[in-house]
């Protein structure tokens, strides 16, 4: 977009998509058979497709939004699917929670964290192996993005994450202006983690997971019974339509990620161990503040601008990039800035972080993504085959 | 250091960090099995036994097959009951949890029944068709701060002629807890009939088992007093269900018909098919001790629910020690063993090997045993045991294999001919069909289960080998504890915990094996 | 003796427990000294000392008759008075601190409010904090119920000295969190969030655990 790219760049990023595709492949569809074969390579397509998108015709905010968005829609339907499959009905019952067999979501990680190190104790009804959605899996992806991507999982990996993201890209101009409201957001962000990871530590229980979660309006639910699931019930989904719906599209701002999302409020806390971060040239910057318009996560505004870099509530999903008119914004590695370099060799472009972020996040989301994304690309090849969207017997 | 070599040096370093980023990634999800267990191995974490239903105190095994009640009953003919649904397994008994969680808001108290075979009604509720279960609970001492006042429980059945049994006069019972699968809830009275509450029960036909919860923030301060640390003694019995009979214990007569089953010795026989017993007694012993000139029913015993002091047994370091020793010996007689049998097969021509090909996979030679195999199968493609063999040696392979890719790929070959020959085989004999379950098992247990996500299956294989196993016990040994690590790969600790448990009921046991069960805590039988 | 070990043993019951009470006070007050945050933690434990030796005394006294009433209907009768009074206190001490929403002096609780200066407003963050011990004492956790069961045979001042040894023991972990040092670049930050959690840790435990009984 307005910059001629070398040769160099062009081959280090074709080199790029072409190791891409080859672990893309690797990942959904090697081994397989079948329909699963059939599904995993169209997933594997789609995401070097998107990955080729977002490098080579250097569109990195479309790319990834495209890819996010689409593994999140497509987590859905298979969680669903899974749940009906494997219990043959979508509601949570009390012999699932006795039974250890609900799956662990990565958010509740925030909740579990102060249980587990004090009292070696889970205090969320979960596999502890055996599984992905198992705790040690789910932790061992958790502790892999904190030193890969950081935060990145936030717009790269969270299958949660990418419904707002796509409904918050959606609209041209923003109805509802919550610029300059970052830094009591991020208070309010980091106040609920700590009520919830304190809170949690005092009861034992999941509180994020039981009163606050708007995924559970499309996920698994408690069937509702007594007043309290009622409340519960309504909060969730008044959550969803009023923070993961309404809010993104009149504000083209991520505003369950901003500020709800206790787990987002923990990696952004761990975000300076991840290798990656974005960063300002402040000498070619000419503070029109396009940029922060621009950000979900309400991360940049005048001060951070003047700092170098947006605060610790940044996604790295790459959307000021585009925004800024000087292409004074972009990756850096962590301990050093972003310039504004001219195009360089082959070597450079390989070893840039602007080519090493896009790589490594994209991976990362693409392989947990190969759990459900890939397989509801199954599940459409077996619809269209068989006219059955489940699968006969768990996977 | 100038400004800008502290910049180029920071600008490598996060570079080589970034790099080192980039190849970790599918690294750590190729390999995330070993790293999620080397994780659980660190931090040893539980569930919260809350969110279980309270913390285990006692997990008792019950013999397999012993649903015969003394010796000899025969199951009512009215439901077409299939062997074993009267047959209890395991009954475990968890501390009270005086925090309700994902429940109705009050303490509870959680016991499980778990059964060798269930059949659902069909009916709503999901519950067993075959089994009454009755649970005889008497609290430890007397009932100090009880607002009855009155001190000890009762030795007679709760249900009027009831089971036809007699409790031991020195543990009498203060409550009864009753279930069955067709009643959409079960029942807790008291011995003195003063009180009566419901007990919610959830049964779970892939788990066999039968969860009872009883509510104990209404209940009297004597059974509110188990939340207080007090030890109990349990009756647990288990008979068929006879809707016409009060406590719905079906009578047993000389021989079954529709209603009664059959096998009584005479008018006294104990209306029981299954009872927990205590160690150092026998189900035979207890049930067949009536005596029927003096009019008195059997006698039974309670076990042991003791809240304070844990079940599990805690060995000394020395005990173990000698353990761990016993079974490194046994092991390197036991390699001695193969490396001579492997010299007796040195001299063997291929049409030889061909007949041996069991023998030269057993004794690990990999490359014979495959040309045996791919002989067998030219000269007879439906040969299922030459296929399953092929396909384990083909796993073998795979784990030599250096490249990720190739191991998947040889691994997905491998399952192709194990699948063949687990599905081809059905009808074989009960050895050959052993030989293939046990293949297929074993690469599913060896293979990592977050890729390929089959030690539930292998653990499947196992079971169904053991149950074909029978007569041999060195094998079916072999084969229940090949599914209880598979369980444990699993993930379902629960469903290993009763392999484990079966498998302490052997007699003789190697020592390799009884250090498993030492180190999981499970008593061995005498 | 026993009460010491039992104390000591339970440290980290004790600070899950405890924590959500203690936490947010000794954040909000962060960045003013070490000396004077030890006095606040002072005036914490001195809440919670005052809870344990009352309880201590209570069922001393009432021996065999308490422990027919703490059946589990009572536990939780006693579990949700803990609640609601600690949500109370952490709602009051973050509201009254809090700049901004004009809630604050709707509700009488503004800085210069008198209401919000008894409650535990700026002027007087030291009362606030002995409620908050207070309410973070009479916390059932565990160790606290086993505790009070031993404690029935024992007659009101054994009650007392089981209690007090009780506490001792309990306190250690607390001095501990006493010598943290301050992150003095981020104080102001850090102050705001403890008023925020602190208002969103009340609520929770005064409406849902408290009054409606909603674990």
């Amino acid at each position: 977009m307005g910059r001629t790219a070398s040769s160099g760049r062009i081959a280090a990023r074709a080199l790029a998509v072409g190791i891409f595709a080859y672990e893309a492949w690797f990942f959904c569809a090697a081994g397989k058979t079948g329909d699963a074969a059939a599904g995993g390579t169209i997933w594997a397509l789609v995401c070097t497709a998107l990955f080729a998108f977002a490098t080579l015709a250097d569109r990195l905010a479309l790319g990834r939004g495209i890819f996010f968005s689409a593994s999140a829609l497509a987590f859905i339907p298979s969680f669903i699917c899974h749940l009906l499959e494997e219990r043959g009905h979508m509601a949570l019952t009390g012999a699932e929670v006795i039974a250890s067999q609900v799956p662990f979501c990565h958010i509740a990680i925030a909740t579990s964290i102060l249980p587990a190190a004090l009292f070696r104790t889970l205090d969320f009804p979960a596999r502890l192996s055996g599984a992905r959605s198992a705790f040690y899996p789910m932790l061992a992806y958790w502790l892999l993005s904190l030193v890969t991507v950081g935060r990145g999982w936030c717009s790269w990996v969270c299958f949660y994450g990418g419904i707002e993201d796509g409904l918050s890209s959606l609209p041209r101009k923003a109805r509802l202006e919550l610029g300059g409201r970052g830094p009591s957001l991020r208070r309010l962000n980091f106040a609920l983690l700590a009520f919830v990871a304190l809170a949690g530590l005092a009861t034992l229980v999941p509180v994020y997971c039981d009163w606050l979660c708007p995924f559970k309006a499309v996920t698994e639910y408690s069937e509702p019974s007594t007043a309290r699931s009622y409340v519960a019930l309504i909060v969730f989904v008044g959550l969803f339509l009023g923070l993961v719906v309404a809010l993104p599209l009149l504000s083209r701002r991520r505003t369950q990620c901003a500020v709800l999302c206790p787990f987002g409020a923990l990696s952004s806390l761990l975000d300076r161990i991840s290798p990656f971060r974005v960063s300002i040239d402040r000498a070619a910057c000419v503070s029109c503040g396009k940029c922060d318009r621009s950000c979900p996560m309400l991360a940049l505004d005048p001060e951070q601008r003047a700092e170098g870099g947006p605060a610790s509530s940044c996604v790295k999903c790459g959307r000021c990039f585009e925004a800024c008119p000087k292409r004074a914004i972009g990756y850096s590695f962590r301990g050093s800035s972003f310039r504004v370099l001219p195009s360089g060799g082959f070597l450079a472009e390989l070893l840039s972080p602007a080519l090493l972020l896009p790589f490594t996040a994209m991976s990362f989301g693409m392989i947990i993504s190969t759990a459900f994304s890939a397989e509801t690309m199954t599940r459409l090849v077996h619809l269209a085959q068989t006219g059955s969207f489940l699968l006969g017997g768990a996977r | 250091m100038s400004a800008r070599l502290r910049a180029n040096v920071g600008a490598a370093l996060g570079l080589a960090f970034a790099l080192g980023a980039v190849i970790a990634v599918p690294i750590v999800f190729v390999y995330s099995d070993r790293l999620a267990s080397a994780l659980g191995k660190l931090l040893r974490l539980e569930v919260d036994p809350a969110l279980q239903g309270g913390a285990l105190v006692a997990d008792f095994a019950d013999p397999i097959g012993d649903d015969d009640g003394p010796s000899g009953y025969e199951y009512p003919l009215g439901y077409a009951l299939d062997r074993g649904e009267l047959d209890l397994t395991r009954y475990v008994a968890r501390a009270p949890e005086p925090r309700a969680v994902w429940s109705d808001e009050s303490a509870f108290w959680q016991l499980e029944l778990t059964f060798a075979k269930a059949v659902p009604t069909g009916l709503g509720g999901g519950g067993f068709r075959g089994p009454a279960v009755h649970i005889y609970i008497g609290l430890e001492g007397s009932a100090s701060g009880s607002a009855s006042g009155s001190a000890s429980g009762s030795t007679q059945s709760a249900f009027g002629e009831g089971e036809l049994v007699r409790f031991d006069p020195a543990h009498p019972w203060d409550y009864v807890v009753s279930a069955d699968g067709w009643s959409p809830a079960g029942e807790i009275r008291s011995a003195d009939g003063a009180y009566r509450a419901s007990v919610e029960t959830s049964w779970d036909v892939s788990k066999r088992s039968l969860t009872l919860r009883v509510g104990l923030a209404k209940a009297p301060p004597l059974l509110g007093s188990v939340l207080r640390g007090r030890s109990s003694w349990h009756y647990v019995l288990v008979g068929a269900y006879d809707p016409g009979r009060e406590g719905r214990f079906a009578a047993v007569r000389g021989s079954a018909n529709a209603h009664d089953g059959g096998g009584g010795r005479d008018e006294l026989a104990p209306r029981v098919f299954d009872l927990l017993v205590p160690a150092g007694s026998s189900q035979a012993a207890e049930l067949g001790s009536e005596n029927e000139g003096a009019g008195m029913p059997a006698l039974v015993e309670p076990v042991l629910v003791g809240v304070s002091a844990p079940s599990m047994v805690k060995a000394s370091v020395d005990a173990r020690e000698g353990l761990a020793a016993k079974a490194e010996r046994e092991a390197a007689d036991e390699g001695d063993a193969r490396s001579r049998s492997r010299s007796a097969l040195a001299g063997l021509s291929p049409s030889e090997d061909r007949a041996r090909l069991e023998e030269l996979f057993s004794l690990g030679l990999g490359d014979r045993a495959c040309a045996a195999a791919q002989a067998r199968l030219e000269a007879d493609p439906r040969d299922y045991v030459a296929l399953a063999y092929r396909g384990a040696l083909t796993a073998q392979r795979a784990d030599k294999a250096a490249l990720v890719t190739e191991k998947v790929e040889l691994v997905g070959q491998a399952y192709r001919d194990l699948d063949a020959a687990v599905e081809g085989s059905v009808s074989e004999s009960a050895q050959r069909r052993v030989s293939i379950l046990m293949c297929r098992a074993s690469v599913s247990s060896a293979v990592p289960d977050e890729v390929f996500g089959k030690a539930a299956q292998g653990a499947a294989d196992f079971e169904e080998a053991a149950s074909l196993a029978r007569g041999d016990e060195a094998l079916e040994l072999r084969c229940l504890e090949g599914a209880a690590l598979a369980f444990e790969k699993a993930g379902l600790s629960g469903e290993a915990r009763a392999r484990w448990a079966a498998l302490a009921l052997f007699p003789a046991l190697p020592a390799g094996v009884r250090l498993e069960l030492l180190d999981r805590g499970i008593e061995i039988q005498k | 003796m026993e009460g010491l070990i039992l104390g000591l043993s339970s440290g980290a019951s004790c600070f899950a427990s405890c924590a959500p009470f203690l936490i947010p006070a000794l954040a909000v007050e962060g960045g003013s000294g070490r000396l004077r945050r030890l006095g606040l933690l002072g005036l914490f434990l001195a809440g919670r000392f005052l809870a344990y030796a009352a309880v201590g005394l209570a069922i001393g006294s009432l021996g065999a008759i308490a422990s027919g009433y703490l059946a589990p209907a009572t536990d939780r009768i006693l579990l949700r008075s803990g609640w609601a009074l600690g949500g109370f206190a952490l709602l009051a001490g973050g509201l009254s601190g809090l700049e901004g929403p004009a809630i604050c002096s709707r509700l009488g609780m503004g800085r210069g409010s008198r209401l919000g200066a008894r409650l535990g407003g700026r002027p007087r963050p030291g009362l606030s904090v002995f409620i908050l011990g207070l309410a973070a004492g009479l916390n059932l956790c565990p160790p606290f119920i086993a505790a009070a069961g031993r404690v029935v045979e024992l007659g009101p001042l054994g009650g007392l000295g089981y209690f007090v040894l009780f506490f001792l023991g309990t306190s250690v972990w607390a001095l501990l969190l006493g010598a943290l040092p301050t992150l003095r670049r981020r104080a102001g930050e850090l102050r705001k969030i403890a008023r925020i959690t602190m208002v969103l840790l009340g609520s929770y435990f005064l409406v849902a655990l408290g009054v409606l009984g909603w674990s």
